[in-house]
């Protein structure tokens, strides 16, 4: 069935490093900005969660209509954000933790400045089939 | 005019010497080059100074490699080109290289590294196209090669973050100076 | 804290109070209207009462006092259900009209967040109250109920008695009170109005003393109003403003009330309330307590009931259906509970709403078990205890009506409502939020304030939500657009923006800026809607559409607004800072915009030796300026008026679609000397009105200085570098501030150069810090010079190599001031040579050929003034006005490969007056030189003659489709003759060399050196005649060239000096070759074929020193014929000894017979085994080392067998002499032969060393100083004769 499925991956001063329309539902001409709405929107739940609890995968932190957020915080405070279809969300765990592998393999990248935007191609295609392959 | 016993292999001499993590030096060297390019914003500066700053470990370098190695004087560039190869970038990079297409005379050919512990997640982001990332080498190198009196020209052939298979170094001999250098460590 | 002073409470106290149904007759309403007040507007100031002391007495024994107390007045006609329609519109209206009243500051920024009281708007309040009132009066809650019914005569009606009587009767009465869903039977209470200003007021106390006969005494009252004759008593609005806030206030209300009516009302109502209805309800809810704890309370009545409705169990399930009539015991217990709610006794009431929520659940009444979880919640809130008890009925409550679908949509919007108010009274914010969301409907314009509510309600909560705040901000502003109340949309938008400003999210950027903007335009406010939508302009990451979308829009808003507009921050296309580049020329001028891009060191390096060194040449024309320039001018540059500036910078169009920008231009500023000092320097932060200033007076600076305007279209995601040039005309300080450009003819844009080139700068830290960006962009402009241009005639882009070729250099100077002293200096002298003037119009190859009478006296370098490659042109030259100079240059492909032939000509102005003194013309051109003919030379010593040599000249031709006809083949210098060896014909069998052809033919040189070496060493370098070699074939009559004219002998020099440096061996025996060839007629391509040319290919310093400097010859007979019968024969023999080396050298000449003393010899190799006698064949000598050895080894080893050598060394065995450097001797052999033979006389050793080698040239090479050579083979033959 479609999926929609939105990453973005947010610096610890909430700005997006990387985005990606990860989903199988037609595109939308509105749906990128509806997303990134939402998405920036669940930046405050995360606050509050992030420092009540210790653990780094926030499930279904938030919702908006049939879409739900799930986050997960990195050590550095840097948050990956997806925003999915509620019924998707075993795969989303294992999910995170592959693209935080990625993610960390950027960060060593010593030409990588923390906190700009992550333009690797490389990464992309990644993050892209990982998405096919868990979401 | 053998030197007093064999020559080592580089492996034995990689277990001798102590070692750092991979990753912290990776790391630093990482940090050197994106110093270089915030102080130096062209590329073509950056490549030169690394190539500069190579030159100056690689003069130095030369003694400590033929103190601990006590490899036996080169007769000729081949077999330098093989020593540099097999046992120097063993001993100093942990990883060991291969020498391939020779010219015709004898003085050019190429080192060919697959794998460089410089560019773990290492990734050429667009602004830094052009930049040899791990010139330090090819300075190294030359500068290893004139203080015993060979004058090379070393440039990347191939270069792995430039999408290629394989790191290849080529060194060209432009000329072999006499012998008056103080590395007769043999007479 | 008490909940009664909370908002909430606040409005429970007004909302949830007793209802009094006023009926009245018209004349009543006429009275009242005289004061633009309906008969309630006028009472009902006075139905709040902040303290009527009535004690109360409810269900328990011990009284308690009332203070606050409030009466809700209503018409009959309006105690019904509002219709929603109605109510809809009332509600839209109460939003549009509140959207019109802040539609002054829409305008201006959105205010900074935090101050949250003034941003939440006050309407909302009175909003919400609406809402609530849309679902009052509903059938199945009891406090809308009319607990009194106000019956209103005017003393003017006729027999007011029966108007009372049939004001109350039931065709006019409610629905409620008729369809039994209340008592119809109510209190009632009659009142008179008298107006005093028809009557006196006796007839109107004779009707009271009536009515109190007929209705009871004290139900009966009697109202007179509009005592005050005339309408000028004033009262405070405030009295009836509430109720007159929708009219408009300017008629001032209540104009003939006068105190004493006010006292009367206010008394009247006094009163009422506190005689009749308070105590009315009193005593109602103390039967109905009685009655419901009689029926319900106590066990046994528990379970009867509950027997009683399992038994009614089957009741179809109607959720507001009239299955309970007033008299049901549920509507009492509701009734009793809400009367007690009222009197505020809100212990009873609760216990009775717990009673029957159970019975409505039981039951399946959902909407009245809704209402009484809603009451229940309420009750608990005012009693202040058990928060959680509270939330949870309300949210049971508020459930259970949007369960029962779309009838219980308001009760569930009221009851949110309360909830909030509950929930924000602790704050708890963010629940209140959620709420708000909740009750959002389908219908979008309640839910677009109730979101916009939420959106307050995030940022209100602590920590604040401002991420929540934004986001429900842009959903309501959303909702609002779809209901056009664009004005709410925009000011949502607007303070969402202050959320979302300067934000990273892209598309929400976009979102936001591109929708206000819109709305903005489409309320004609153009210029607001102008600033929002530049922001979306630069969208990359958006689709094309989108683009096209957004560009769309844009353009539109501009042409709608009709003028140009001038967008300071215009970020279409971006500017690519880093690529400025500014090419001016101060001293140094420039042939060609391309020869700006060659590095300035370069330049430098060529100047150094022509112009007084740049350092002092700058300070001394400095120093001339600093008398007429103030001092901050000196860093900055220096341009000459009328000569343009060029600044170079990139477009960088950041969409997908195309854009057309036009004029773009400079932006600068020139102000004159005089003024400069007033001129205040603009920073660019005031760059704003600076710019203004300058388009204002852009007409007159047209007069100062001339703008270059380029129009272009940038393609989707296309980068183009443009050249923008301004012309300065007078002196003065220019400096170039900015850019201006036109985005689709509409829209101006600037940038503004420095301060961005200062951003740059400040961020690349710390390299360069002195130089401060600002100063490339400030110019001091000095009055104008003459300036040469300069380029060369029928320069090829590609030559083969060794082409030989006559260039024209033309220099001209369109000033009329002279310019003096020229000075020229070229890069490559190898390449390019400067001819001199007389030889202008000379041709290749005619020049070139040999006259038959050569006078070699004519030696041009002396004419031409080099100076360590500097070219003086005679002084006499100067250019000015039309007249160009021309010159001509020769050039020569020298070496193949692509070379850029840089050339500086010096030159000074005429007038010394001038601010600079001298300036450069730089030029500079590409060759490239594809291989031709590829020659090189062996030479090796001739065996049998001395100072002969065989020279073996290898010829290839490299091209591809050129054919060369080689034509003659020259050796430089006296001391060399050259000779062919076969004929021409044998050489060149095909005329010529064709493509790819490779040929090798032999010469003889021969060496005519004196043994002196000073003067040779000079002749070498003067041009010296050498001898030719025709090579061409006897076809065709040209002349030999002259490889000694000015040409030809200058680029050998440039050559000898080129390849000396390759070949650094230091030999004085060398010789260098020229061939010359030309390409021929018959070509491939014809094109290039068109003037006859010249190749010239010089190879110098080939060697012909052999293996020792020491060569000899043994000269004597070869054959003779002797008798041996006479005698044994005694033959002569002479040695010739030349020394080729530069030393002296001494020789010895060991020869031996014994065989011990040629063991030495026989250096050990084993060829020729086998025992030869004296006699032996011989192979013919071809080589002569080979030979030596091999012969050598055989004599060594012949002797061993017979150790009688056939010969003998007569005189002595050893000699010794010394030789001169380049000289040679001759020493007498002499040998006895026993017996006829052929005897090879090569049994003798040269040892020779070199004394006193003179090594100050030869250092490091390692040349042998010693040496012993076995002799040559000599073959001589004895015949006996007889």
């Amino acid at each position: 069935m479609a999926t929609t499925a939105c990453f973005i991956i947010v610096s610890r001063n909430d700005i997006p490093i990387y985005e990606a329309e990860v989903g199988s539902a037609a595109k939308r001409e509105d749906a990128a900005q509806l997303h990134q709405f939402i998405l920036h929107a669940a930046l405050d739940i995360v606050q509050d969660l992030a420092w009540t609890t210790s653990a780094m995968f926030l499930k279904g932190i938030d919702k908006f209509n049939d879409l739900v957020v799930s986050v997960y915080v990195t050590a550095g405070h840097t948050r990956f954000m997806l925003l999915h279809n509620p019924h998707n969300d075993d795969g989303i765990k294992s999910f995170f933790q592959e693209v935080h592998e990625l993610y960390v393999k950027i960060l060593l990248n010593p030409l990588y400045l923390p906190g700009s935007r992550i333009t690797s191609s490389h990464f992309d295609t990644k993050v892209r089939a990982l998405a096919r392959k868990y979401l | 005019m053998a030197p007093p016993g064999a020559p080592r292999s580089g492996d034995a001499i990689f277990a001798s010497v102590e070692r750092v993590n991979a990753e912290l030096f990776t790391l630093t060297y990482g940090a050197i080059v994106r110093q270089l390019l915030t102080d130096l914003e062209e590329v073509e500066e950056v490549n030169k100074q690394l190539d500069q700053m190579g030159y100056n470990i690689g003069i130095r370098l030369v003694d400590e490699f033929l103190a601990k190695s006590n490899v036996t004087r080169c007769v000729d560039f081949r077999e330098t080109a093989e020593v540099i190869a097999k046992v120097g970038f063993k001993m100093f990079l942990g990883v060991s290289a291969s020498v391939t297409n020779w010219d015709a005379d004898g003085t050019c050919c190429s080192i060919i590294l697959e794998d460089n512990p410089l560019v773990d997640f290492v990734e050429l982001p667009d602004t830094c196209q052009g930049l040899y990332y791990c010139n330090i080498l090819s300075g190294v190198i030359r500068g290893a090669l004139e203080m015993v009196s060979m004058k090379t020209e070393v440039t990347w052939a191939r270069d792995m973050l430039r999408g290629d298979d394989a790191f290849e170094l080529q060194v060209k001999l432009l000329k072999q100076v006499p012998e008056e250098y103080p590395y007769k460590d043999d007479e | 804290m008490d909940p009664g002073t909370t908002p909430l409470g606040k409005m429970l106290l007004e909302e949830i109070t007793p209802v009094v149904m006023v009926l009245r007759t018209p004349l009543v309403e006429e009275a009242c209207l005289k004061n633009d007040l309906s008969f309630i507007q006028m009472l009902s100031p006075f139905c709040t009462f902040s303290n009527i002391d009535v004690p109360v007495r409810t269900s328990s024994d011990q009284p308690y006092r009332l203070q606050k107390f409030k009466l809700r007045l209503f018409y009959e006609s309006d105690i019904r259900q509002p219709n929603l329609e109605v109510a809809k519109e009332r509600l839209k209206q109460v939003i549009t009209q509140a959207g019109e009243k802040d539609n002054s500051e829409l305008c201006s920024d959105p205010p900074p967040i935090g101050s949250e009281s003034e941003i939440l708007p006050s309407w909302f309040e009175f909003f919400n109250k609406e809402l609530v009132r849309t679902v009052s009066f509903s059938d199945h809650e009891a406090f809308d109920h009319p607990v009194a019914c106000l019956l209103v005569v005017s003393s003017k009606d006729e027999q007011p008695i029966n108007r009372f009587v049939d004001l109350f009767n039931t065709n006019k009465l409610p629905s409620l009170l008729n369809d039994g869903a209340m008592d119809p039977k109510i209190l009632k209470h009659y009142l008179l109005v008298h107006d005093n200003q028809d009557r006196s007021s006796e007839k109107a106390t004779k009707l009271l003393t009536e009515m109190k006969n007929t209705f009871g005494t004290n139900d009966c009252h009697m109202l007179c109003i509009n005592s005050s004759q005339d309408g000028q008593i004033e009262h405070q609005d405030s009295l009836w403003a509430p109720c007159k806030s929708v009219a408009s206030p300017n008629q001032h209300l209540g104009c003939l009330l006068n105190i004493d009516d006010l006292n009367e009302i206010k008394d009247l109502m006094q009163e009422l309330s506190s005689k009749h209805i308070i105590p009315y309800m009193e005593q109602k809810v103390r039967a109905l307590n009685q009655q419901v704890s009689a029926t319900r309370k106590g066990f046994r009545n528990q379970i009867k009931n509950l027997w009683w409705r399992k038994g009614k169990e089957d009741t179809p399930d109607s959720p507001s259906g009239l299955m309970y009539t007033f008299s049901s015991i549920e509507s009492q217990i509701r009734v009793l509970g809400d009367y007690a709610f009222m009197l505020r006794d809100y212990e009873l009431a609760l216990s009775n709403y717990r009673l029957i929520s159970t019975d409505y659940k039981l039951d399946k009444a959902w909407k009245r078990y809704a209402g009484v979880q809603e009451m229940m919640g309420l009750a608990y809130f005012m009693l202040d205890q058990s928060r959680k008890e509270a939330e949870y009925c309300m949210e049971n409550a508020f459930n259970t009506y949007l369960k029962i679908g779309s009838s219980g949509q308001q009760n569930a919007t009221r009851c949110g409502l309360w909830w909030i108010e509950m929930l924000k009274t602790r704050d708890q914010y963010k629940e209140a939020a959620t709420v708000y969301f909740r009750i959002c409907s389908e219908e979008s314009l309640h839910s677009a304030v109730m979101l916009e509510q939420a959106s307050y309600c995030y940022l209100l909560s602590q920590p604040r939500m401002l991420h929540k705040y934004g986001f429900h901000l842009v959903l309501s502003g959303d909702r609002y657009k779809k209901c056009d109340q664009i004005k709410h949309a925009i000011r949502t938008y607007r303070s969402a923006i202050s959320v979302y400003k300067g934000t990273t999210w892209s598309y929400i950027k976009d979102h936001v800026y591109f929708h206000i903007g819109q709305w903005y335009a489409f309320l004609g406010m153009y210029d607001v809607a102008f600033t929002h939508l530049l922001e979306v302009l630069t969208c990359s990451h958006q689709s094309k559409t989108t683009q096209e979308l957004f560009l769309r829009e844009f353009l539109q808003i501009v042409q709608r607004t009709g003028k140009t507009f001038e967008a300071l921050k215009l970020q279409l296309p971006v500017i690519n800072i880093s690529s400025l580049k500014v090419v001016f020329e101060d001293h140094r001028t420039y042939a060609s915009p391309a020869v700006a891009s060659v590095r300035e060191s370069l330049w430098r390096s060529l100047e150094e030796d022509m112009i007084p060194s740049l350092s002092t040449a700058r300070t001394n024309w400095l120093e001339l300026q600093s008398k007429l320039l103030p001092k901050k001018y000196k860093e900055s540059n220096i341009c000459v008026a009328g000569e343009a500036i060029k600044v170079d910078i990139e477009f960088e169009n950041p969409l997908k679609i195309p854009i057309s920008i036009s004029s773009v231009s400079l932006i600068c500023e020139l102000s004159e000397l005089d003024e400069m000092t007033s001129d205040t320097s603009h920073s660019a932060t005031e760059l704003w009105n600076d710019e203004h200033k300058l388009l204002g007076d852009m007409s007159s600076d047209a007069s100062l200085f001339t703008l270059s305007e380029v129009d272009f279209t940038l393609g989707g995601d296309e980068t183009k570098l443009v050249q923008l040039t301004v012309t300065p005309k007078v002196e003065g300080s220019l400096r170039i501030v900015g850019i201006r450009w036109k985005l689709s003819g509409s829209v101006v844009g600037y940038y503004s150069l420095e301060s961005n080139l200062g951003k740059r700068k400040t961020a690349k830290g710390r390299r360069k810090p002195k130089h401060s960006p600002g100063n490339d962009l400030k110019f001091v402009v000095i009055k104008s010079l003459p300036k040469l241009e300069g380029f060369i005639h029928s320069l090829p882009e590609k030559a083969y190599a060794g082409d030989l070729r006559h260039l024209v250099l033309e220099l001209r100077n369109q000033s009329e001031f002279s310019v003096k002293n020229l000075k020229m200096k070229i890069s490559h002298p190898r390449f390019l040579n400067i001819g001199d003037h007389e030889d202008l119009n000379l041709e290749i190859p005619d020049c070139l050929e040999k006259k038959t009478n050569v006078e070699q006296t004519d030696v041009p370098a002396d004419s031409k003034k080099v100076s360590h490659g500097v070219f003086l042109f005679p002084e006499d030259i100067s250019i000015e006005g039309e007249r160009p100079l021309l010159w001509p240059l020769w050039l020569r492909a020298a070496v193949p490969g692509t070379i850029s032939l840089y050339i500086v000509i010096y030159y000074e102005m005429g007038d010394a007056s001038s601010v600079m003194r001298y300036r450069t013309l730089r030029m500079h051109y590409n060759l490239q030189v594809l291989p031709s003919l590829d020659v090189s030379f062996t030479i090796s010593p001739c065996p049998s003659k001395l100072q002969e040599f065989l020279v073996r000249m290898d010829v290839v031709n490299k091209t591809s489709s050129e054919s060369f006809q080689v034509n003659q083949l020259s050796s430089v210098g006296w001391q060399w003759e050259i000779s062919l060896l076969q004929a021409v014909d044998a050489i060149f069998p095909s005329q010529s060399l064709i493509a790819g052809q490779a040929l090798s033919c032999f010469f003889m040189l021969k060496s005519l050196r004196k043994s002196s070496r000073t003067e040779e060493k000079i002749s070498s370098l003067s041009r010296s005649p050498g001898s030719d070699v025709r090579l061409a074939p006897e076809g065709n009559k040209d002349a030999l060239f002259d490889i000694c004219c000015s040409p030809l002998a200058d680029f050998h020099d440039c050559e000898r000096l080129q390849q000396h440096e390759l070949s650094n061996q230091e030999d004085t025996n060398t010789v260098d070759f020229i061939l010359i060839s030309r390409p021929l007629k018959s070509d491939i391509n014809p094109g290039t074929s068109d003037a006859p040319r010249l190749f010239s290919h010089h190879a110098c310093h080939c060697s012909t020193a052999s293996a020792s400097p020491i060569s000899w010859v043994v000269a004597g007979p070869r054959t003779k014929c002797h008798d041996f019968s006479v005698s044994f024969c005694e033959i002569n023999l002479r040695m010739i000894i030349y020394n080729a080396s530069d030393a002296v050298a001494s020789v010895g000449i060991n020869t031996h017979d014994s065989p011990g003393g040629n063991v030495q010899l026989s250096d050990g190799n084993t060829v020729a085994s086998g025992n030869q006698a004296g006699w032996h064949s011989l192979s013919p000598v071809d080589d002569i080392k080979i030979n030596s050895d091999v012969l050598g080894s055989n004599v060594g080893k012949s002797q061993s067998p017979e150790s009688v050598s056939p010969f003998i060394w007569s005189g002595t065995s050893s000699t010794r002499v010394q030789l001169e450097p380049m000289s040679s001797t001759e020493i007498p052999l002499q040998i006895c032969v026993f017996s006829p033979g052929t005897y090879d006389l090569s049994n003798y050793v040269l040892n020779w060393n070199l004394l006193h080698v003179n090594n100050e040239e030869n250092v490091g090479k390692t040349k042998q100083t010693s040496g012993t050579s076995p002799g040559y083979p000599y073959y001589l033959t004895v015949l006996p004769s007889d």
